[in-house]
């Protein structure tokens, strides 16, 4: 029995450290634990990351940590800030701490800064408060120097409006408002999951370049185990509630040796080759109060033994700055079979069901789509890849009808779409299904979900329609038991299969996946992933597939088209394009991608500054 | 569940109860016995009587039909016209959308309340007459209330989603869009009842819409204002009992808003 690795003292010099972190929510009239007896510390100019998936509580954790909980959930714990010891965290206990001590950048840009306040104002809310005066010359002055340290060098954004500029900037902004009140610790909730993938090395870079001239500590929550291996020095991995591993962030990629830690790294698609299958971890997440005895990860765990069934692994050190909690820590983890790389699939040759020529699509002066021209064949898997703006979603919602071209023409199947008569829409119908986004408002909330999939079942013309709904739930990987259960009671990766098999139940020939696995976490990324190239497999469907993330293309398409601001600005095989880009931004999207092999980030075509989206 | 809602609820509950069985009335309203009239509250006469014997609590408890029927079919009238044409506005948009918007701020600009009375006095008609004017120039507000429901929620993926299976429009609407919008539905109907009280009873109050000596409420506070030294009773138990219905009502109609908490529901 080995015996819990002794937390180091924290050293006077630790910037944060919250020691024995436990909140506890009421559920159903029980008190059940959100996080349990998490603990975590930064230094001054170190970043550190808090890793996890939904569910793991590390925003919980996080904001616990600054007193940012509504009042309905308890907190206990210790804070320490630079050495002064603050004791729980709590609403009363942090409130001063708040921007002088500790600043905090959350997920969202647009709705954490006032927009009835111009940036200027924003950030110089904090000098009025405290000076009580009227604002001055020199607190313009002030806020122009504060925005040219986080990258914005023109000056006329001190009087623009939040909505007038663009994500990243925004972003850019809210840093500068966190850092305003001079805090030794940045924490940043999922500051770039909002953001284009450009925007976020740029924002990233940012957070790097700060803490080093600042001696700032940076404390990163995120799901993406690359931004954190990229720029944290140490990260904590979160599941349950609970820090399961802690390790350098460098070494993260190759030497995790938590089951749970290594399966998300193996989960994570890589942008480099195309699997034939990516590894996943099977089981879900258990929700707060659900959680098993004994080790929260065994049921899902490949080398789980009775001990890990029975009792609660502690925090094992393995080597230096090192711990897992696990009981078989030390032994090693089983080697991966190496994943199999795809054959490269042939060119398509079959018949062309979607074609797009010089599609366009405005709104006033906007140009969304400008001249698009695709085409689809049989069987073959199609990526439209793009940065949010770039006209990718609107491209495939013309295919399906959802919107019309103001010029251009789209083909499904040879028929108009724009004109088509009654019939010749049933035809498209049949032809072209599309599957959405957001896995919680995909489904309609008040059915359930095997009735959504029976209305769609009864429209293709099927004389079973129960049996083929249960057949549709079979081919993605679902029971029968579902069949009556609402949206409600499923996970955000059951809902997609259940999106995906309404897709399916008009027996299409191409299907369009918006974004279908954007909103879900790796783990069950990798499992809808799977599961749509098993379906091509199996039922010879065409794919458009809608994404912003490369590596997810790299591992669903045959064939790639790049769009910047409704231009296609490159085509080819996946290969081709991701491997050997021709274009700059195609290369620029690439070179985003946040990859710890890199020591120093390129610097990027995109300008920082003068970006704002409104024109001059 | 607070106590505020339990007690609306009894409330209603009760009104509706003699409203359905009138005759739990304890006297027949309209006896008329000249020998007790305007005589205070006693044990056969509750609430007392009026200035021609007739028992002030039967009347109340009689009043209860036509306080609730009047509204509740103005009400349903309103809720049902309005959700059609909120539907049809913010669904379909287009020519509809702006022909039914502009309707309904025309109506809008006129200021109902005067205009009922006009309409009702002039012509001299009678309780259905009043109901008719009384439900179009409700259906301002309620429209326009349903038709950003519709709004907010026509966009939805999973309606998108209908749309793409090929589902048609109709059907769409009935089958998805409707329930979607219901908690609207129903919040706009529980408030439009308690300003169908107060309206209906407004008028009736003023003379209209109702023949002299119904037990109608407000009809009862109308004629009996000049007892109020006498048997304030005749004119506060009927104004009671609307205040009581009407707040009831609303209560409710508050509480379900709150509770379904009306933003967005598909989280």
């Amino acid at each position: 029995m080995r015996a819990e690795a002794t937390i180091p003292t924290v050293s006077s010099t630790a910037a944060l450290a919250v020691r024995d972190l436990t909140v506890r929510a009421r559920k159903a009239g029980d008190l059940v634990e959100i996080v349990d007896g998490v603990a975590f510390e930064v230094m001054p100019g170190e970043a550190v990351a808090i890793v996890g998936e939904s569910g793991s509580g590390k925003s919980v954790s996080v904001r616990a940590a600054l007193g940012l909980l509504p009042g309905e959930l308890t907190v206990a714990g210790e804070l320490e800030v630079a050495g002064r010891q603050i004791g729980t965290p709590g609403r009363r206990g942090t409130q001063p701490l708040h921007g002088a001590e500790i600043g905090f950048v959350m997920q969202d840009p647009f709705t954490m800064l006032n927009p009835s306040l111009t940036c200027g104002q924003i950030l110089t809310a904090r000098l009025r408060d405290q000076r009580g005066a009227k604002k001055g010359r020199g607190y313009r002055q002030r806020a122009i120097e504060w925005l040219a340290e986080v990258g914005i060098a023109d000056a006329h954004v001190v009087d623009q409006y939040p909505f007038e500029l663009s994500g990243g900037m925004r972003q850019r902004v809210a840093i500068a408002a966190a850092l305003s009140g001079q805090p030794r610790v940045l924490v940043a909730d999922e500051p770039t999951t909002a953001l284009d993938v450009t925007s976020q090395a740029q924002i990233l870079d940012l957070l790097d370049g700060l803490r080093r001239s600042r001696r700032l500590a940076l404390v990163l929550v995120t799901h993406d185990l690359r931004v954190a291996a990229s720029i944290c020095d140490r990260v904590y991995v979160m599941y349950a509630g609970k820090v399961v591993e802690e390790m350098h962030g460098a070494r993260l990629l190759n030497a995790a040796a938590h089951p749970y830690t290594a399966g998300l790294v193996a989960a994570d698609p890589p942008l480099e080759q195309r699997l034939l299958r990516l590894p996943t971890i099977v089981g879900a997440v258990p929700s707060p109060g659900e959680r098993p005895a004994g080790c929260r990860f065994a049921p899902r765990c490949e080398i789980a033994v009775d001990i890990c069934r029975e009792k609660e692994p502690p925090l094992i050190a393995l080597g230096r700055d090192h711990r897992t909690r696990c009981h078989r820590a030390g032994e090693g983890l089983p080697g991966r079979p190496v994943p199999v790389s795809a054959t490269p699939a042939a060119a398509a040759e079959g018949a062309v069901l979607v074609r797009t020529h010089e599609a366009r699509r405005v709104y006033g002066h906007k140009v969304a789509l400008a001249a698009a021209s695709v085409e689809i064949r049989a069987g073959e898997s199609v990526g439209i890849v793009g940065e949010s703006g770039s006209g990718k979603s609107t491209l495939a919602r013309m295919i399906v009808g959802l919107e019309h071209p103001t010029s251009g023409r789209v083909d499904v199947a040879g028929i108009d779409v724009h004109g088509a008569s009654r019939r010749e829409m049933e035809t498209v119908r049949a032809t072209v299904q599309m599957a959405f986004q957001d896995p919680s408002s995909t489904l309609n909330p008040f059915r359930a979900v095997g009735s959504t999939i029976a209305e769609a079942v009864a429209l293709s013309g099927s004389d079973d329609i129960r049996g083929r709904t249960r057949e549709l739930l079979d081919l993605v990987g679902l029971n029968a038991t579902y069949a009556p259960r609402r949206p409600r009671q499923l996970s955000g990766g059951e809902r997609q299969r259940i999106a995906i098999a309404r897709a399916l139940a008009r027996n299409p020939r191409v299907m369009v996946c918006d974004e279908v696995v954007s909103a879900l976490d790796v783990s069950v990324q990798a499992h809808i992933l799977n599961l749509l190239n098993e379906l091509r497999d199996k039922l010879g469907l065409a794919y458009v597939f809608i994404t912003h993330d490369l590596a997810v293309a790299r591992q669903v398409t045959d064939r790639l088209y790049v769009l910047r601001s409704g231009e296609i600005v490159e085509t080819g095989t996946t290969d081709q394009v991701l491997s050997h880009p021709n274009h700059p931004y195609t290369r620029d999207l690439l070179a985003s991608v946040p990859d710890p092999e890199r020591t120093s980030t390129p610097t990027l075509a995109g300008p920082a500054e003068g970006e704002s989206t409104c024109p001059r | 569940m607070p106590i505020s809602i339990g007690l609306a609820a009894v409330i209603l509950g009760a009104v509706a109860l003699v409203a359905v069985f009138p005759g739990l009335a304890p006297h027949n309203p309209g006896t008329i016995d000249s020998t007790s009239s305007l005589a205070g509250p006693s044990g056969s006469h509750l609430l007392g009587t009026d200035q021609l014997g007739r028992d002030v609590f039967s009347r109340v408890i009689a009043g209860a039909r036509t306080a609730v029927l009047g509204p509740l079919i103005l009400t349903i009238a309103t809720t049902t016209i309005a959700t059609v044409l909120a539907l049809v506005a913010g669904y379909f948009k287009g020519w509809a959308d702006v022909v039914i918007s502009r309707a309904v701020d025309v109506v809008y600009s006129v200021p109902a309340t005067v205009v009922a009375i006009v309409i009702v006095g002039v012509t001299g008609g009678g309780w259905w007459l009043a109901l008719s004017v009384l439900t179009v120039f409700s259906l301002p507000v309620n429209v326009r209330f349903l038709r950003a429901a519709v709004l907010s929620r026509a966009e939805l993926p999973y309606i998108e989603a209908a749309r793409t299976s090929g589902l048609s429009e109709w059907r769409i609407v009935l089958r998805h869009l409707l329930p979607a919008i219901s908690p609207f539905v129903v919040t706009a109907f529980f408030l439009r009842f308690t300003y169908g009280i107060v309206d209906l009873s407004s008028l009736s109050f003023l003379g209209l819409g109702v023949p002299p000596g119904s037990s109608d409420w407000g009809r009862m506070i109308a004629e009996n204002r000049s007892l109020l030294a006498i048997n304030a009773w005749t004119t506060i138990a009927p104004a009671l009992a609307l205040v009581a219905v009407a707040v009831s009502t609303n209560t409710i109609g508050d509480w379900l808003h709150a509770r379904w908490d009306l933003k967005d529901k598909t989280k």
